[in-house]
């Protein structure tokens, strides 16, 4: 393992995983805190719209792709707010229509055909050192926005009309928090993929929420854990020769449900 | 005469066509506590809605504290009816501290600590509804009566001009040794209140007026509820049938007698 670690790709691989592993910790718990984790699925699917928008024009994958899911997420988030009943239907039909939209640009285009699993599955171990700054910038606004608005994050999460009463920009922080979402998916695609991508969203901030003290400390705790996820998965990809993205995503599961199981004991004994 | 609290003229409001309130009338002085009665559907919630600028009327004019409503969200306590969606829910890690300080969200409010003094305000605001102990519990672990505590003292944390409570008789745990009714009418005492009932219990609680809502608005300046006032609640009934007798026979402290209207 060791010897690895003197190699460049595998010191990006780690970079990417720690950086990762902030930028899901932060994201994460508000996306869960607030209910948003379909949306967030429907984000990430909608992305490969980008992606194929991307090779379709033959310009640069990454910021046409932010624009695009950028752009994608603003509409579920209009949705969301408006249209309570049916949100879950619209959110799913985009989560598709993306998805066909991005493998129909890429039918279209002539010649050769990019390896697509890659952005399915995610593939750190080939990630470019432009994604890890963008990662980094990312990481830094991602840290400073939650500061900045952590008081309005976490009532909106808890009470929405409350908040909106005493005058906290609800409506303004809904559409920040899926536009940070969404550029947090684009980015975190090459780690995890975009269909793994939830999991890492998910599992480690609703882990931490169950335990921590504040929204706050969840923030820390999940960030924690999917350094530790991502760790361990990472060395089980180069161990066993597995694909990176799905072992990371198997540690964090396997953590999940062990969790859950020892939860549904407890409770059964009455603890 | 000073401005009133709150100034409604005119007040129409339709949900897809379907008018909920048609034309209201109510003006709420300063230092006033006002009871709303009213069943279930009758309007009351769709009203402290438009009070609080969640909707907006259809047609004529409201005023709070002489401006649109929502304009002054900083000088109103907000005690919501349920403790439905998102506050019910069991993963949220926050601490009842944490929720009373919420009440202490303004606009254009930034950044991520609370001061020392905003902590010991929010512990007061806990101590006046006899609730300190919950400060370090998480919120969803409490009882249904706990948290309405929790909410209310929430609502007092910013000191407000005008105190709103939607239902607060709805979650009382029945075995509690905790008054609600005590701590309503001594919580709010000099601060203009407008508190929303079904339950004609609510009157108990150191009203001094009442206004009944059902589609339409009627004001009493006492806390006892006037003939047409128990009609508009009730409905008119044939003397043949048993809520006829039963409504006849309200004490008297709670409706005015027949041979006194």
């Amino acid at each position: 393992m060791f010897e690895a670690l003197s190699l460049p790709f595998m010191q990006h691989a780690l970079l990417a995983a720690l950086l990762a592993a902030v930028c899901c910790g932060v994201v994460g718990t508000l996306v869960v805190a607030n209910r948003m984790v379909f949306l967030a699925g429907g984000i990430a699917h909608a992305a490969y719209g980008g992606v194929g928008l991307a090779y379709f024009l033959a310009l640069p994958v990454l910021p046409v792709t932010v624009a695009f899911t950028v752009g994608a997420a603003l509409v579920m988030a209009a949705i969301t707010l408006r249209r309570v009943e049916d949100t879950d239907t619209v959110i799913g039909v985009l989560w598709a229509s993306g998805m066909a939209l991005g493998i129909i640009l890429l039918d279209l285009c002539p010649g050769y055909k990019p390896d697509l699993m890659s952005y399915l599955f995610g593939s750190i171990i080939t990630v470019p050192v432009g994604d890890l700054v963008a990662l980094v910038v990312l990481n830094v606004a991602l840290v400073a926005a939650t500061l900045r608005y952590y008081n309005g994050f976490v009532a909106m999460a808890f009470d929405r009309e409350f908040a909106a009463v005493r005058g906290a920009p609800v409506t303004m922080l809904h559409y920040l928090l899926t536009a940070l979402a969404a550029i947090s998916v684009v980015l975190l695609i090459r780690v995890a993929g975009l269909i793994l991508i939830i999991a890492l969203l998910t599992v480690a901030p609703s882990l931490a929420m169950r335990r921590a003290g504040s929204l706050g400390r969840a923030m820390v705790g999940a960030t924690v854990l999917n350094v530790v996820f991502c760790l361990t998965g990472l060395w089980l990809a180069y161990r066993f020769d597995l694909t990176s993205g799905a072992a990371i995503i198997a540690v964090a599961a396997s953590v999940f449900f062990l969790s859950l199981g020892r939860g549904v004991v407890c409770r059964r004994r009455g603890a | 005469m000073r401005q009133p609290v709150i100034a409604i003229d005119g007040l129409t409001f339709s949900y897809n066509g379907q008018p909920a309130l048609e034309n209201v009338n109510l003006r709420v002085a300063e230092g006033e506590r006002l009871a709303v009665l009213g069943p279930n559907g009758g309007g009351k919630t769709t009203l402290l809605k438009l009070i609080l600028g969640i909707l907006r009327p259809s047609a004529g004019h409201i005023r709070v504290f002489g401006d649109l409503p929502g304009r002054h969200s900083a000088r109103i306590g907000y005690v919501p009816q349920r403790l439905d969606g998102m506050a019910e829910r069991k993963d949220l890690p926050i601490t009842g501290l944490d929720v009373v300080l919420m009440g202490l969200l303004a606009p254009g409010r930034i950044g991520f600590r609370h001061s020392r003094d905003e902590v010991r305000r929010a512990e007061e605001a806990l101590a006046q509804v006899e609730m300190p102990q919950v400060a370090g519990r998480r919120f969803c672990e409490l009882s249904g009566g706990q948290k309405q505590r929790v909410f209310i003292a929430r609502a007092l944390v910013s000191e407000p001009g005008l105190l709103i409570l939607d239902e607060p008789t709805a979650n009382i745990d029945p075995q509690g040794r905790f008054c609600l009714y005590e701590v309503l009418s001594r919580i709010g005492r000099g601060v203009t209140t407008l508190v929303v009932s079904h339950d004609m219990s609510i009157l108990a609680s150191g009203v001094t007026a009442v206004a009944c809502v059902n589609g339409r608005l009627l004001h009493a300046a006492e806390p006892r509820l006037t003939r047409e006032m128990v009609e508009l609640l009730y409905g008119v009934h044939a003397p043949e049938c048993p809520l006829d007798a039963y409504l006849r026979r309200m004490p008297p402290d709670i409706a005015v007698p027949e041979m006194e209207a």
